[in-house]
């Protein structure tokens, strides 16, 4: 009785994903044609592609990403070789303000990220100031992650690089990194779905426009973006806001799919 | 090692942690701006019309708590769905999956706790239109696949003798299911507030069908407005005090979260004890 009343709920997820998979398909089946992918928006994007859409969000994510990784390694090397040697107060406080930092919401980060890059720095809307936003709000998720994957190994090989004589430079650069590999890898591509889903932090910061930028100076609306503002802003884009919904709801998949082959793990009795 | 070696690795790991120092500081920096700016026009007259309840910015009315009302109620409300159909889920996940079903729903789970929050917005949008269960099944959407992701990482952390003894001294699906939620209580309650905060800092699909108004008493049918969806709505246009008040807005979300946070990390520090 309880297997069956636990599978149906475990369904219900199921239908769910299904439920809106569908319905945003059938929402903007009427939207998509041959050259949607390729071609640019026009009138407000109420007319033609997500061309430069789906460029300003890879350029976007990808710049974050690379900024945000090495911090993040950077803060998980501090905490597993430098502050476990340390007070317990001064790792609490550390773990503290990472998970704090995750949980803080997009749309604060958005606000600090106006505030300080798109004004306080004279970035205004521009690309820069959106990667930079989203890279300070990234560093938390990869910080968590990298630690997770390091920790999860780290005892036992952390040990056995002792005996070796080894070094705290070797034992993590050459010893726990390559070990933890598919745990970053797994992290960077949680922050990377992360970072294609934000809107909150862009909409203020990385600024609405549908063309090709020139330079990082320029303003850029990413797909989630591009999805907010023609749901709230644009009369009649309601339906194109499904189409790039669903072309975002088809990289989550995809993303998705990457991360079950580079974690697959069995678990049961 | 020789002298120049072991100094060199010293001013590396210096390097090091000054290079990863930095995100735990912006993250203390963040919370000390949002402080700062907002306290910059904090006035006893102003401070008394803060915790008045009724928002209107125009009016320069700023009261904050129907606000925190809306922001508090559509993340409680939330929470019970969450854990009645999330445990079960983790459950079914764990204990009772076979192989195949594990994968299938592994990628589900993910891939719902992947979903890019404007794209569950627009979707809960269509179906349900604008009002506070919008709202709540907005953040069912975005909340319970995280929670079960959780609690399944509990589960497989559980040590696998408990659940070959239980069944080699004869107990069934139903007295399994107990003795491990016993085992698991902890991280659970964990889980919850994690789901909490998540719940507070919804903005963005909140926005499309919480319907903006604030309000002391939401009832089901009529319309919320939480923190974070004032933010998103009012950035562009606000001005003066209208804007430091905002980062007031901002620091009594992360307030609320930071919360959650203390209260989570304790949870989790006894689960290890």
């Amino acid at each position: 009785m309880i297997r069956i009343i636990c599978m149906c709920c475990a369904l219900l997820f199921l239908g769910l994903i299904l439920a809106i998979g569908f319905d945003l398909y059938t929402e903007a089946a009427d939207v998509f044609y041959d050259g949607y992918l390729t071609d640019k928006p026009s009138d407000l994007g109420t007319k033609g592609g997500i061309a430069p859409i789906i460029l300003n969000t890879f350029i976007i994510v990808g710049l974050a990403i690379a900024i945000a990784f090495p911090f993040s390694l950077a803060a998980a090397a501090t905490y597993t070789m430098v502050l476990k040697s340390q007070p317990t107060t001064l790792q609490r406080l550390f773990i503290f303000l990472i998970d704090l930092g995750i949980g803080i919401p997009r749309i604060v980060w958005g606000l600090a990220g106006a505030a300080i890059f798109s004004g306080l720095f004279g970035l205004g809307f521009s690309i820069i100031s959106g990667v930079l936003t989203l890279a300070l709000l990234l560093s938390p998720i990869l910080t968590f992650g990298f630690i997770a994957g390091i920790e999860s190994l780290e005892k036992q090989l952390k040990i056995q690089c002792q005996v070796l004589g080894l070094t705290d430079l070797v034992t993590f650069w050459m010893q726990l990194i390559p070990s933890a590999k598919s745990a970053l890898l797994t992290t960077t591509l949680i922050a990377v779905g992360r970072g294609f889903g934000d809107a909150a932090a862009l909409l203020f910061t990385s600024g609405i426009a549908s063309r090709i930028p020139s330079s990082i100076l320029d303003p850029a609306a990413t797909l989630s973006v591009w999805v907010f503002q023609l749901t709230t802003a644009i009369p009649g884009g309601e339906k194109r806001a499904f189409a790039a919904a669903f072309i975002l709801f088809t990289i989550t998949l995809i993303i998705q799919g990457c991360l079950s082959i580079s974690n697959k793990k069995r678990f049961s009795l | 090692m020789s002298l120049l070696a072991r100094r060199s690795e010293f001013f590396f790991w210096c390097f090091i942690t000054t290079i990863g120092g930095i995100i735990p500081i912006s993250v203390g920096g963040l919370i000390v701006y949002l402080f700062a700016e907002g306290s910059s026009i904090i006035t006893w007259d102003l401070f008394s019309r803060i915790l008045s309840n009724s928002w209107f910015p125009a009016d320069e009315e700023f009261g904050i708590l129907p606000l925190i009302v809306g922001t508090i109620t559509s993340a409680a409300a939330v929470l019970p769905l969450v854990v009645c159909l999330g445990i079960p889920s983790a459950l079914y996940f764990v204990l009772f999956a076979n192989e195949r079903a594990q994968t299938i729903f592994s990628m589900v789970v993910g891939t719902l706790s992947g979903l890019p929050s404007v794209v569950v917005g627009i979707f809960v949008m269509e179906v349900t239109g604008i009002n506070f269960t919008s709202a709540v099944i907005v953040l069912f959407l975005l909340v319970a696949p995280q929670f079960i992701l959780m609690v399944a990482t509990s589960l497989f952390q559980l040590h696998k003798g408990l659940l070959i003894s239980a069944k080699a001294l004869g107990l069934g699906d139903f007295g399994i299911t107990v003795l491990i939620l016993r085992q698991i209580s902890l991280p659970v309650f964990g889980a919850m507030l994690v789901s909490l905060g998540r719940g507070f800092g919804e903005a963005v699909a909140l926005t499309f069908v919480a319907g903006n108004v604030a309000t002391m008493m939401p009832d089901w049918s009529g319309p919320i407005r939480t923190l974070t969806t004032t933010i998103v709505l009012e950035l562009d246009f606000a001005t003066g005090a209208h804007y430091s008040i905002l980062h007031i807005v901002a620091l009594s979300v992360t307030l609320l979260i930071a919360v959650t946070v203390i209260l989570s990390g304790i949870f989790s520090r006894r689960n290890n004890q």
